[in-house]
């Protein structure tokens, strides 16, 4: 029980897939025009992250080894079309509005599928479905601050409600694609620095965690199956 | 088990996928089939909010019950409802879907009376660029940390772009483009294509319920 508590935080902070993992750069800059848009979305990914841990975990076993990703994506794929449809059933209609369009973007979600290559396809059901909880929330918490850095600078407000009062043309730049690049981009100088600071003051030499770089993940490497 | 996950024949992969794949095609049969029933709810109970939303007059009927589908002079699909009050009518509700969106069709729904003056605007269906093109779209109060705490005011929240249709009528003297165009309706910088699909799709409405209005005859019981 101690290892999966372990397994939800890691998700959060240390393994964070926006910050640390880079992965689903395309959801996190196409969704995060505002702070609640983030959040939804990241809501939304934890639901299916979640569901596709847990059934993945369960048939990895007998997944014959060359056709493992398709099927993956078709697990996938069933859990964000089940969600797109239970949502515009019984969510409120104002939050179908804002998040229609982005629920079927998280089948091409990497982080989904890089969960299930990389933790669920090798650990048990409970322990697949803390760190998806813990991935969901990690992702909702940077796409969150990342929306509500954009909004706050394009139009002086954060979830829609206006802290600089007299701010009355919206600076479009923040609120279109370059400007999340450049946010982003300046997020994760800002936690790299903080990172390598804390490193070089502790007298250690500052190295991503193992484990977590290009030559642990196999996910690209398809035809050299051991 | 473990002989299934070293199988290299492609018969027994395809045949792995095809099961799969079969499965995951009968869970989604059987949640559309219990959510079909909801999400039609859903979407009456929406199309019922903008009714409220549209400054119509007292009414008493169904309107989309008896809505009648047209095609507009420029091909647009309008769909025409005739508001009642005890079968008399008092208003016309136009549904105008407008191909010509930033990202596929913008769906506007205005209200207009019996001489086709534009009561209100509304964009019932949209997938414009959210913070961009959506802003032309959305009817939203805007809350500051100063009303924060204070509940919402009662009616139809601004919108600079929609609102300047209200108490037009198409057959008046604006020209019916936006002013990059040459014509005489704001737009938004940088949501151009979604401003011009919007005064389109306004513009078709209008002329359409202008020809086929006589197709609405008084329903007075006796």
């Amino acid at each position: 029980m101690k290892n999966a508590f372990k397994d939800m935080l890691k998700g959060i902070w240390k393994e964070n897939p926006v910050l640390v993992l880079l992965l689903g750069t395309c959801p996190t800059l196409a969704t995060t025009s505002s702070a609640a848009n983030g959040l939804a979305m990241g809501l939304a990914t934890t639901c299916v992250l979640c569901g596709s841990n847990l059934v993945i975990s369960c048939i990895a076993g007998f997944v014959p080894k060359k056709i493992r990703i398709p099927v993956y994506i078709v697990v996938i794929a069933t859990f964000v079309s089940v969600i797109d449809m239970l949502m515009k059933a019984y969510a409120p209609p104002a939050i179908y509005r804002a998040l229609g369009i982005f629920i079927p973007l998280i089948v091409v979600n990497c982080i989904v599928l890089g969960r299930a290559e990389a933790f669920a396809s090798k650990n048990s059901p409970l322990r697949s479905i803390f760190d998806g909880i813990g991935m969901g929330l990690g992702f909702s918490l940077a796409l969150t601050l990342l929306g509500a850095l954009r909004e706050f600078i394009s139009t002086g407000s954060v979830f829609e409600v206006k802290i600089i009062t007299c701010w009355t043309t919206d600076f479009l730049l923040a609120s279109a694609a370059p400007g999340a690049f450049i946010i982003l981009g300046c997020i994760l100088a800002a936690k790299n620095y903080f990172a390598r600071r804390a490193a070089v003051k502790a007298g250690k030499l500052y190295v991503p965690q193992a484990g977590l770089d290009c030559r642990s993940c196999r996910i690209c490497k398809l035809d050299d199956d051991e | 088990m473990k002989r299934l996950k070293e199988n290299e024949n492609v018969l027994v992969l395809g045949g792995f996928l095809g099961i799969t794949a079969l499965i995951s095609a009968l869970v989604l049969a059987l949640v559309f089939t219990v959510t079909r029933g909801p999400i039609e709810k859903m979407q009456q109970k929406s199309i019922q909010e903008s009714f409220k939303l549209l400054d119509l007059p007292a009414f008493d009927n169904a309107p989309d019950r008896e809505a009648k589908s047209y095609i507009s002079p420029e091909k647009f699909k309008v769909a025409i409802m005739p508001v009642r009050k005890e079968g008399v009518l008092k208003a016309f509700v136009v549904r105008t879907v407008s191909p010509d969106g930033y990202a596929g069709e913008v769906e506007v729904t205005a209200g207009f009376d019996l001489n086709c003056k534009i009561l209100a605007v509304l964009v019932t269906r949209q997938q414009e660029t959210p913070g961009l093109g959506s802003n032309v779209c959305e009817r939203k109060f805007r809350k500051t940390i100063f009303n924060l705490f204070q509940p919402r005011p009662e009616g139809l929240p601004p919108n600079p772009i929609l609102d300047q249709f209200h108490n037009l009528t198409v057959s008046a003297n604006a020209d019916w483009r936006v002013k990059r165009d040459g014509g005489s309706f704001d737009f938004v910088t940088g949501a151009t294509i979604t401003s011009r699909a919007i005064v389109a799709a306004v513009e078709q409405g209008g002329r359409t319920l202008h020809i086929h209005r006589g197709d609405f005859k008084e329903k007075v019981q006796k």
